[in-house]
């Protein structure tokens, strides 16, 4: 056991002095997490986002109203909207669209001439007892744009609490509703880390699994190495162990890597030592390290496991639900996520933590990536287990 | 304990219908350099692989320091040293730190400084393998199969791809080992290798030993005392000619290269200048020599040992 | 002439064997387009979907109201915990229970995520509540028009395509150039060229033309396969589009250049091409929007050219207004910056150290 534990060492050295390993196995994780932040917290958290508005008004009672409601959320440190004004003319309105197509404002508000009179007559109307058409104001947004949508749904939201107003002054008794916002199967306190942290874990396995495992080991057993190792004496099986031994030593440097960054920079809530989430992070290990040993055992050249690697890299990863939730997908590319082991390993893991509730049954979750790994296993076993190299 | 530290009886191993080798024999001096000659695909590697553990045997006995054994396995690999036809080693290892992990396998092993004077690379000892040249990178390989003080060594193509001062570096080493009483069993496709290192010569060809003794038997064992080598586009005629005179000619026809065998060089050459006169042939180079272990395997089989 | 001719023919024949630049030039981009189309895509009808949202059916008023909002489609269900499941499992976006006090809102994460402000789902249904508690159902109209930004009617993935165009033009330019430059450096390629009689231009023609022309056919490869697959609308400019492609090529080469040149490793270079390519994918707004970042990181999406490029090609192919103007000065850069980088590296290659 000495021996293979002294072997694994060096074994780990060599991985760790590579400078490429030390890119992709170490630092790219710990840079993607810091991107996936940067570009994914503030769309769970809009806060302090301004959007361009553009109001076109003529004037008048009930558009100054509205001016100044606009004004209002476009002032103080808070402020929804970056605000700017144009009189009423088509002119103008020609001028904000195309300013909108420039992508110089997110949105156009024509508060139309006739708008103050129709105002008033549905007030006049409404107090008759009728109920007139509503007064319209035009609002124009741009395709594709996240902003623009986003600026169109906040004024919507604030012509709603407008118009509840213009009611209570009418005379009518408006409670608001409150309404408490919930997203199933995760904590109260969600936060893009604790989401994120979990699927970062799985990714930097997986990266070990594919690269530092799959193909390194291709490379051990094309360049004759094994073989060398094989006329010591040594057994294919304590090569073997000291070797899985060296990648354990690399994850763990890898999970602590990204652990001390979501911990200390982005501040998770969620508990890495909590007994089920190491649980699962051992089954992750496991199920992606066999399935490193399983390319090693299929390939033949380094050339041929790296292919392999790269084609299961992409897909694998994105349709494992790492970065987002994949459920109601078509057919096409919904059987990847189903026969996936990524899948079941982040929800299961996930849901260890307490984030996320895993959409699939506990019993499917864990013995997914069991089955898998004994797959992988078998065929490992098979080819390496031979006597000849 | 008999004389001889490993004795091979009637190997055999096929790969479905390839005889890679077909029922072969030898034995081992122990102290002495044992050399395996052939072509590559003649089978030395296979034996090699067998009695160094990495193949199993279809059919045939080995023993092993006097003890029969069905295979080369665990147990008796610890009195081996190997170093493979074609070693590559862990790139971002020192080169000490490499035999301190070879080392560190074995129970019974040579201080590694030992090793690095005996292939003189004590002051590579912090080097990085990646940055070795081809001729340290061999003389790690055949340190690290010393690493474990070994019974036998084992060297499967010490030398090739290695330019000629490297080589003659390896040799000095071998010769060093020989010195000091190791048993050493070498393949090669070089005959000044094996004329220069070896005790005991084996030649193989298609997965069969066809002749054996000390190199220098074999060559005498040609008769004749001196070679000529001729270039030229020889024909029937002139081969005939050649055949009647007692010359033994051997031509390679891929090299376009006759091989004469005499004891009487000048006559010989007007022999040789008077039928190509008479034949229009034009000999493009002559060359006369000594015969070595090249000339007896071209005249056991009618092809050259090696394949330029 | 002929020289050059061969050297092209042979550089177009190492792209598939040099894996490293056929991956991310033509397998990466196309994948991600796949994967992205269908997961985040809106099929190739061009439809927004419907949010479906789950209400209890014991709740006949609650039914009503939620059905009545414009891209909402209720659904009844027997219990809250029901809902819950279904929400969990994706079959529906949303869920609300109301007790005339209070309204609960619950949402499935992959709904929040494709959409943050569907949060604001429960603000909506409570004002229609009110309103329909006093039979009012609006006093102001607004009336959304969505303008498309473009000459052509497109998806939110048409609008996407010529972003990961670009990004195929950014990864086919810089791999390759790092693969000749540093590799062929490293190994004395070049500089076995430069004991010939072969001028460096004529090399540097020949090799540059050689994947120049696998790019551009792969980027457009990746453009006309999208189009099939997804049926989306281009209306294509062609000569905009190969002035702005084919220039953007060699910009992107100018990248890899650099990178070459800077990072004199092989591997070393072609790991910050993978960083910086990873760095562009998310910051320069192909794949996800960075209006909501923060303005600091807005910034360096505006300094990075990939940004520029996708912006050409979407006016090259329609689905973005804007000027030619615009096009042919991004095109104008990138080809100075191109000319600059290889006249000096080009020459400093040859030269043996």
């Amino acid at each position: 056991m000495k021996r293979v534990l002294r072997l694994s060492n060096y074994l780990f050295k060599s991985l760790v002095r590579d400078g490429s390993n030390l890119f992709w196995l170490l630092a790219f994780p710990c840079i993607l997490l810091v991107i996936m932040m940067l570009i994914f917290s503030p769309l769970y958290e809009p806060k302090n986002i301004t959007f361009n508005l553009t109001l076109i008004s003529y004037g008048g009672t009930f558009s100054g109203i509205i001016e100044r409601v606009f004004n209002e959320v476009s002032s103080g440190e808070n402020r929804i909207f970056q605000l700017e004004k144009f009189p009423g003319s088509g002119e103008n309105l020609e001028k904000g669209l195309e300013r909108l197509k420039d992508k110089k404002t997110d949105l156009v508000l024509e508060i139309p001439e006739d708008f103050d009179a129709r105002m008033l007559n549905w007030f006049m109307m409404k107090n008759m007892g009728i109920t007139p058409s509503a007064p319209t104001i035009n609002v124009y947004s741009l395709k594709h744009q996240a902003a623009s949508q986003s600026a169109y749904v906040i004024v919507k939201n604030i012509f709603q609490k407008l118009e509840l107003e213009f009611l209570k002054g009418m005379g009518y008794q408006m409670e608001i509703i409150p309404v408490k916002t919930e997203i199933v199967g995760t904590e109260d306190t969600f936060s893009y880390i604790d989401f994120i942290y979990p699927g970062m874990v799985i990714f930097t396995v997986f990266m070990t699994g594919l690269f530092g495992i799959g193909v390194d080991m291709t490379w051990l057993k094309e360049k004759g190495i094994m073989r060398r190792i094989n006329v010591t004496g040594l057994a294919n099986s304590e090569f073997i162990i000291s070797y899985i031994i060296s990648r354990f030593y690399l994850i763990i440097l890898q999970i602590a890597l990204i652990t001390i960054i979501a911990k200390f920079i982005f501040k998770t809530n969620v508990n890495p030592f909590a007994p089920a989430f190491i649980l699962y992070t051992l089954l992750t290990i496991l199920c992606l390290s066999s399935l490193g040993f399983f390319i090693a055992a299929i390939s033949k050249t380094t050339n041929s496991a790296n292919a392999i690697s790269q084609v299961l890299n992409f897909p694998l990863q994105f349709l494992g639900g790492l970065y987002f939730p994949l459920i109601n997908v078509p057919w096409v590319i919904r059987w990847i996520v189903i026969i996936n082991p990524i899948t079941y390993l982040t929800s299961g893991i996930r849901d260890s933590l307490g984030i996320m509730k895993s959409p699939y049954p506990d019993i499917v979750t864990l013995l997914v990536p069991v089955f898998w790994t004994v797959f992988f296993l078998f065929f490992t076993v098979k080819r390496f287990g031979k006597e000849e190299f | 304990m008999s004389n001889f530290i490993l004795e091979v009886e009637d190997l055999k191993r096929y790969y479905g219908q390839v005889k890679a080798i077909d029922g072969v024999n030898f034995k081992v001096k122990q102290g002495s350099v044992f050399t395996l000659l052939g072509p590559n695909g003649a089978g030395k590697t296979t034996t090699i692989e067998i009695i160094e553990g990495l193949r199993i045997p279809d059919s045939g006995k080995i023993r092993f320091l006097g003890k029969e054994v069905s295979k080369i396995g665990r147990e008796e690999k610890a009195y081996i040293g190997v170093s493979l036809q074609e070693t590559n080693l862990i790139p971002y290892l020192t080169v000490r730190e490499t035999l301190d992990m070879f080392k560190n396998i074995f129970e019974r092993s040579l201080d590694a400084d030992e090793v690095l004077k005996m292939v003189s690379l004590e002051d590579k000892s912090s080097t990085y393998i990646k940055n070795l040249s081809g001729g340290q990178k061999q003389r790690l390989v055949i340190g690290l199969a010393m690493i474990n003080d070994p019974l036998i060594l084992f060297l499967d193509e010490p030398t090739t791809g290695l330019d000629p001062q490297a080589r003659r570096n390896t040799w000095d080493i071998l010769l060093d080992l020989k010195r000091n009483g190791k048993t050493i069993i070498l393949t090669t496709h070089y005959m000044e290798e094996a004329e220069i290192l070896s005790d005991w010569v084996c030649i193989m060809d298609l997965g069969k030993i066809i002749k054996e003794g000390d190199p220098h038997s074999l060559i005498r064992d040609l008769g004749k005392e001196s070679l000529i080598e001729v270039e030229l586009d020889v024909n029937s005629v002139m081969l005939e000619e050649l055949n009647n005179s007692g010359l033994d000619p051997v031509y390679d026809e891929r090299h376009k290269r006759l091989l004469l065998k005499t004891n009487d060089i000048l006559s010989t050459i007007d022999l040789l200048l008077r039928l190509s006169r008479e034949n229009a042939l034009q000999i493009k180079d002559v060359t006369i020599r000594q015969p070595n272990l090249e000339d007896v395997f071209l005249s056991l089989t009618g092809k050259s040992l090696r394949e330029e | 002439m002929k020289v050059i001719w061969k050297l092209f023919l042979s550089t177009v024949k190492t792209f598939y064997r040099d894996k490293m630049t056929f991956f991310f030039t033509l397998i990466f981009p196309f994948t991600l387009v796949i994967i992205f189309g269908f997961v985040f895509g809106v099929g190739s009808s061009g439809e927004e979907s419907k949010l479906s949202v789950g209400v209890l059916s014991s709740d006949n008023r609650l039914y009503d109201v939620v059905n009545s909002i414009e891209g909402v489609d209720a659904r009844d269900f027997d219990s809250t915990e029901s809902i819950r499941q279904a929400i969990l499992q994706g079959k529906i976006d949303a869920g609300v229970i109301y007790n005339s006090e209070e309204m609960r809102l619950m949402l499935n994460f992959t709904t929040m995520q494709r959409d943050p402000l569907s949060r604001m789902l429960g603000d909506t249904i409570t004002d229609r509540i009110l309103k329909s508690d006093i039979k009012i159902d609006k006093i102001i109209d607004l009336k959304l028009t969505s303008i498309d930004p473009g000459r052509t009617v497109t998806t939110d993935l048409g609008y996407m395509i010529p972003g990961v165009v670009a990004l195929t033009i950014f990864n086919g330019g810089m791999f390759s150039m790092i693969s000749l430059f540093g590799d062929y450096r490293k190994r004395g390629i070049l500089k076995r060229f430069g004991v010939t009689p072969l001028r460096p231009y004529q090399f540097i023609l020949g090799m540059i033309s050689g994947r120049f022309v696998v790019t551009i056919s792969s980027a457009t490869l990746v453009l006309m396969l999208s189009q099939l697959i997804f049926k989306v609308n281009f209306n294509i400019n062609w000569l905009l589009y190969l002035i702005s492609v084919s220039t953007s090529i060699l910009g992107m080469m100018a990248f890899g250049i650099l990178l070459s040149e800077i990072f004199t490793e092989p591997a070393v270079a072609s790991e910050m091409g993978s960083l910086f390519m990873t760095v562009m994918m998310f910051f320069s707004g192909i794949y996800f929007p960075l209006e909501f970042l923060p303005g600091y990181l807005r910034k360096i999406g505006s300094i990075l050219p990939l940004a520029y490029v996708a912006q050409s090609i979407r006016i090259a192919t329609g689905v973005e207004t804007g000027s030619s103007i615009f096009v042919l000065t991004v095109s104008l850069i990138m080809t100075m910056v191109f000319s600059v980088l290889v006249f000096v590296s080009g020459s400093k290659a040859f030269r043996s150290d």
